[in-house]
C-alpha cells in the first residue's frame, strides 16, 4: 500500500502514518474542536469515540480536506502538510466514508464510483464507459459487493448506498480509511460484512480510523482507542488498557450535578399518555406516561426514533397506529395546530431550521406562536407584542441589545432561550424538548435547564430528548431508553447509573 | 429491531430492452407521435412536407437556446433571461450588419455570440460568486437586458430589405432538403450530447445538481461549473439571436419577448429536471418537437395564440408535477438525500 512497514502490533518506534497535533477549529461562535491530538499507524484500527457534539466529524472533515483547521499541525508520512481539498486528501491516500452517504442519486452506481477516482478516458478524451463499468465492478469486488453498475443510485436501499460509499472511498492507494459512524444504518449482517472488510484491509497495512459510539464493535476491532469530549481528545491508548466501563466514564465525564441542578418538584397526576405508538420504520409499540411536573428523559443514539416519536406526538408526522391521551382522554392530533390546541409545545431539534426565524427580530420570533392572542381584527397590536417580548427577555435572561435585535445575531444559547420563550408564551401544559442544548456552551446549558426546571415546578409535563447523556440523567425524573426504534428499559430511581443506561441505549441491555 | 434490508446482493441487472422502454424519451416519443396523429386528423394540411419543414425550423432555435438552459437546469439553477438575451443579441447583430454591410457575415455571427457570452457570464458571475438564487438574478437581468434592447432599438425596426443579403442566407440554405437552421441545431445538440453524456466534466454538471453537498465533498468545482453553464447559455442565445434575424427578417425591440417560457416548456417537457441532476439532450430535442407540433398544429386548426400561451404554461406545470411525483416516490423509499 503506502510503505513497506510491516506493522502488526506496533511498538512506540513505528512511524505514524498520520498525526494530528493541537488542532482547533471554530465555526462562527462555536468551537467545534480544540487542541485535538490523534496519531494513526499503518495496519492499525484506531477507534475515535465521543458523544454527539464531541467534534468527531470536524476532525474527520479536516483529515478529508473539507475544512481547514484554525490552528495545529497535520503530519502525513513525516511531512507537515495542509490538506487543501478532498482531491489532495485522496492523493495522500486518505479515504473517507462519511456518516451520511454522499452519493449522486440521479447518476448510476458506476458513475458514482467514477467520481471518486480518476475517470478512464478514450483517446478522444471522452469517458470510456466500458472501463468505467469495469472499474466499478472491480472496486465492488474488493468488498464483495454486487450492485448493478447501471442502476441509478436513487433506486438503492440505504444500506446499499452505505456500501457504495465504502466502495467509493477505497482505492488501491488507500493508506488511511476513515469510517465516520459507518454502521448507523446497517443491519447486524451488514455490520459483520463490514468488519470482515476492515480486518482484511488492516492485514494489508491500511490504517483505519473508526469513528463511532457503538461499543461492542469497537472492542471487537480496535487496536487503539481515543476518547473525545467537548471538542478535545481526553485520553488515547492501546485498546487493551480500556474496558467498556472505563470508556463510558471517559465519554460521559464527571458528574455535572452542580451544573444541572435538579429542582424538587411535587409530581402531579399522569397528564400525557402514549399508547402503542407505531410508525413503521421509525418506532414500534412505544408506551409511556408523563406526570404533571415530571421530566421524562428519552435516551438513545441518533436514529433511535426519539425525535420521530416526539414529532408523532406533536402531529408533525403521521402515525401508523397507537393513541395519545391527555388528562386520561384520547385526543386526535393530526397536525401541529391540533397539538397546540391541546396545549402541547414542541421545541425542535434543529433550531436554525425549524425553531427560529433567523432573519427576524426577537420580538417577532417570540410572538410567532401566539399571534392570535395578540391580535385584534386580524392585525397584530405591536404594543402588546413589545410588552410580551420585554417580559420574556427578562424572565429568560436573554442577553440582547433589545427586542428588535435579529435572532441570527444572538449566540446559540440565547437563540434557544428565545425559541423556548416562544413556546412558553403559548402557556403549554405539555412541553417536548428535542436536544435543547445542542451546540450551546455549558453556561447557557445550565441556564436553559434552570428554565426547564422552573417549568416543571409550574406543573408542566415535560419530555426531554438529549444526545448529551450526562445532562439527560441529571435533570430527568425518569428515563426510558430507545434502541433502533424499540423501547428499551425504564429507569425510575435517581441517581441513574450512566453506564447501565448507555448499555441499554446501545442495545446491550 | 433494525431497519433490515432483505438482501445485500441484488440480482445482476434487468434486461436492457426493459431499461430502454422505461426511459423517459420513449414515452415522450409516443406523446409526440400521438399529437402528430391528432393534428393530422384535425387538419389535412398538417401532415405535409411543408408543415414538417416549418415545425423543424420552428424548433431549431428553441433547441439551440434550450440546450443552454438545460445545462443550467442540470446544475439545479435556472436562467429566465434567455428571451432577453436572444432579443438583445438579435437587434445588436441585425443593426451591426446593417451598419457594416462590407463585413463578412461570420464576423457578425461571432460578435453576436460574444455579446451573448458576456451577458451569460454576467449572470454566471453574480450567481456563482455571490451565491444568490439564480431565479432572482436572471429575473433581474431579464428586465435589464430587455431594457438595454429597448434603449438601443427605440422604435426602430430592422427589416429584411435593409439587411445585407448574406444575412438571410444564414438560415435559408439547406442540405439534401434539410434546412440550415435544423443542421445548426443538430450540430450543437450533437456536441452538447457528447459533452453531457460522455465527458467527465459534463457528468459533473449533473452531479452538482443531483447532490450539491456531495459534489462539495467530492471536490467538484461547483462554482466554476455553474458559471460555465450560464456563460454557455448566453453564448447559445447570442447564436440564436443572429439566427432569429436571419430566419424572420424583421428585428425590433420585442424580439423573443416571453421566449423563456417557450424554451423552459420544451426543456422541462423533455425531461430535464428542475431539481437538477437528470435529463438528456435527446429529451430536449423531443420536448422542443412536442411544443413545436402543438404550436404549429394549433395555428393550423385556427386556435388563438392566447390559448397557445395558456397551453405552454399548463405543459410546464404538467411536466414539473410529473417530475415531482417521481421524486416523491423515490424519497418515500427514504433514499434521496
Amino acid at each position: 500500500m503506502t510503505e513497506s512497514i510491516a506493522v502488526t502490533g506496533h511498538e512506540a518506534t513505528a512511524t505514524p502514518l498520520v498525526s494530528v497535533a493541537g488542532v482547533s477549529k471554530r465555526f462562527g461562535g462555536v468551537i467545534a474542536i480544540k487542541r485535538t491530538d490523534i496519531t494513526l499507524y499503518p495496519g492499525e484500527v484506531h477507534a475515535l469515540l465521543g458523544e454527539n457534539g464531541a467534534g468527531k466529524s470536524t476532525l474527520v472533515n479536516i483529515l478529508a480536506g473539507i475544512v481547514q483547521p484554525d490552528a495545529g499541525t497535520l503530519t502525513v508520512n513525516g511531512d507537515t502538510i495542509t490538506i487543501h481539498n478532498p482531491h489532495a486528501a485522496r492523493a495522500l491516500g486518505i479515504s473517507v466514508v462519511h456518516q451520511h452517504p454522499v452519493v449522486f442519486p440521479d447518476l448510476t452506481v458506476a458513475e458514482n464510483i467514477m467520481f471518486a477516482a480518476a475517470p478512464p478516458r478514450t483517446s478522444l478524451h471522452t469517458l470510456d464507459w466500458k472501463a468505467v463499468q469495469a472499474n466499478s465492478i472491480r472496486a465492488m469486488e474488493r468488498l464483495q459487493v454486487k450492485l448493478d453498475p447501471r442502476e441509478l443510485v436513487q433506486n438503492l436501499s440505504a444500506a446499499d448506498q452505505q456500501l457504495l460509499e465504502i466502495v467509493k472511498a477505497l482505492s488501491d492507494d488507500t493508506a488511511l480509511l476513515i469510517l465516520d459512524e459507518p454502521t448507523a444504518a446497517l443491519s447486524k449482517h451488514e455490520v459483520d460484512h463490514l468488519m470482515e472488510v476492515i480486518r482484511r484491509l488492516k492485514s494489508q497495512g491500511v490504517a483505519i480510523l473508526f469513528v463511532g459510539h457503538r461499543l461492542d464493535e469497537v472492542f471487537e476491532l480496535a487496536d487503539r482507542v481515543t476518547v473525545s469530549r467537548d471538542g478535545t481528545t481526553i485520553i488515547s491508548g492501546p485498546a487493551a488498557e480500556f474496558t467498556p466501563e472505563s470508556v463510558v466514564t471517559h465519554l460521559v465525564g464527571r458528574t455535572l450535578e452542580s451544573v444541572f441542578p435538579k429542582e424538587d418538584v411535587e409530581l402531579g397526576d399522569v397528564h400525557l399518555e402514549v399508547r402503542d405508538f407505531t410508525r413503521k420504520g421509525a418506532y414500534e409499540n412505544v408506551n409511556f406516561t408523563v406526570r404533571k411536573g415530571e421530566i421524562l428523559g428519552l435516551a438513545g443514539l441518533v436514529g433511535a426514533g426519539r425525535t420521530e416519536i416526539s414529532r408523532g406526538i406533536f402531529g408533525l408526522d403521521p402515525v401508523d397506529s397507537g393513541e395519545v391521551l391527555i388528562g386520561g382522554k384520547p385526543v386526535r392530533i393530526v397536525g401541529p395546530g391540533d397539538a397546540m390546541k391541546h396545549k402541547i409545545a414542541y421545541v425542535p431539534e434543529d433550531r436554525t431550521r425549524e425553531g427560529a426565524v433567523l432573519e427576524q427580530s426577537i420580538s417577532f420570533n417570540l410572538s410567532l406562536a401566539v399571534l392570535d392572542t395578540l391580535s385584534s381584527f386580524g392585525l397584530v397590536k405591536s404594543k402588546s407584542d413589545r410588552e410580551l417580548s420585554a417580559d420574556y427577555i427578562k424572565r429568560l435572561g436573554v442577553r440582547t441589545s433589545g427586542p428588535e435585535q435579529l435572532i441570527s445575531a444572538l449566540s446559540g444559547g440565547n437563540q434557544q432561550k428565545v425559541v423556548l420563550g416562544k413556546w412558553l408564551a403559548t402557556n403549554p401544559e405539555i412541553l417536548i424538548l428535542d436536544d435543547p442544548t445542542k451546540g450551546v456552551d455549558v453556561g447557557a446549558k445550565s441556564e436553559v435547564y434552570k428554565i426547564v426546571g422552573r417549568m416543571a415546578q409550574a406543573g408542566l409535563a415535560i419530555i426531554l430528548i438529549s444526545n448529551e447523556l450526562e445532562e439527560l440523567l441529571s435533570v430527568s425524573d425518569r428515563v426510558i431508553t430507545f434502541y433502533r426504534g424499540a423501547q428499551g428499559r425504564e429507569f425510575t430511581e435517581r441517581p441513574f447509573d450512566s453506564e447501565t443506561v448507555l448499555a441499554s441505549m446501545t442495545g446491550q441491555h | 429491531m433494525s431497519l433490515q434490508t432483505e438482501t445485500l446482493q441484488k440480482p445482476a441487472s434487468q434486461p436492457s430492452w426493459k431499461r430502454f422502454v422505461a426511459r423517459r424519451e420513449i414515452s415522450l416519443l409516443a406523446v409526440l407521435a400521438f399529437l402528430f396523429i391528432v393534428f393530422s386528423v384535425l387538419s389535412d394540411r398538417f401532415a405535409s412536407v411543408n408543415t414538417v419543414g416549418q415545425i423543424l425550423n420552428n424548433m431549431a432555435i428553441v433547441v439551440i437556446v434550450g440546450i443552454g438552459l438545460a445545462l443550467v437546469l442540470l446544475t439545479r439553477n435556472i436562467d429566465v433571461s434567455v428571451g432577453s438575451m436572444v432579443g438583445l443579441t438579435a437587434y445588436f447583430a441585425a443593426d451591426f450588419a446593417v451598419k457594416n454591410p462590407q463585413l463578412p457575415i461570420i464576423i457578425v455571427v461571432l460578435a453576436s455570440c460574444l455579446l451573448g457570452l458576456v451577458l451569460g457570464s454576467i449572470n454566471g458571475i453574480i450567481i456563482a460568486t455571490l451565491r444568490v438564487p439564480s431565479i432572482m438574478v436572471t429575473l433581474g437581468t431579464l428586465y435589464i437586458y430587455r431594457g438595454i434592447d429597448s434603449i438601443l432599438a427605440g422604435s426602430n425596426q430592422v427589416t429584411a430589405q435593409s439587411l445585407p443579403s448574406g444575412y438571410g442566407d444564414l438560415a435559408s440554405w439547406s442540405l439534401f432538403g434539410i434546412p440550415g437552421l435544423v443542421l445548426y441545431a443538430f450540430v450543437i445538440a450533437f456536441a452538447a450530447h457528447i459533452f453531457i453524456r460522455h465527458t467527465f466534466t459534463g457528468r459533473s454538471f449533473l452531479a452538482i445538481g443531483s447532490n450539491p453537498l456531495a459534489a462539495d465533498k467530492m471536490g467538484i468545482p461547483a462554482k466554476r461549473r455553474i458559471f460555465v453553464a450560464f456563460a454557455i447559455s448566453g453564448l447559445l442565445c447570442g447564436l440564436a439571436g443572429v439566427l432569429w434575424g436571419a430566419r424572420y427578417g424583421t428585428v425590433d425591440s420585442s424580439v423573443a419577448s416571453g421566449y423563456e417560457i417557450v424554451v423552459l416548456a420544451a426543456v422541462v417537457v423533455g425531461g430535464i429536471s428542475v431539481n437538477g441532476g437528470s435529463g438528456t439532450i435527446g429529451g430536449v430535442i423531443i420536448g422542443a418537437a412536442i411544443l413545436s407540433v402543438i404550436s404549429t398544429g394549433l395555428a393550423l386548426v385556427n386556435v388563438s395564440q392566447f390559448w397557445l400561451q395558456a397551453i405552454q404554461g399548463a405543459v410546464i406545470i404538467a411536466a414539473i408535477v410529473s417530475d415531482s411525483i417521481i421524486r416523491t416516490r423515490v424519497e418515500a423509499r427514504g433514499v434521496k438525500a
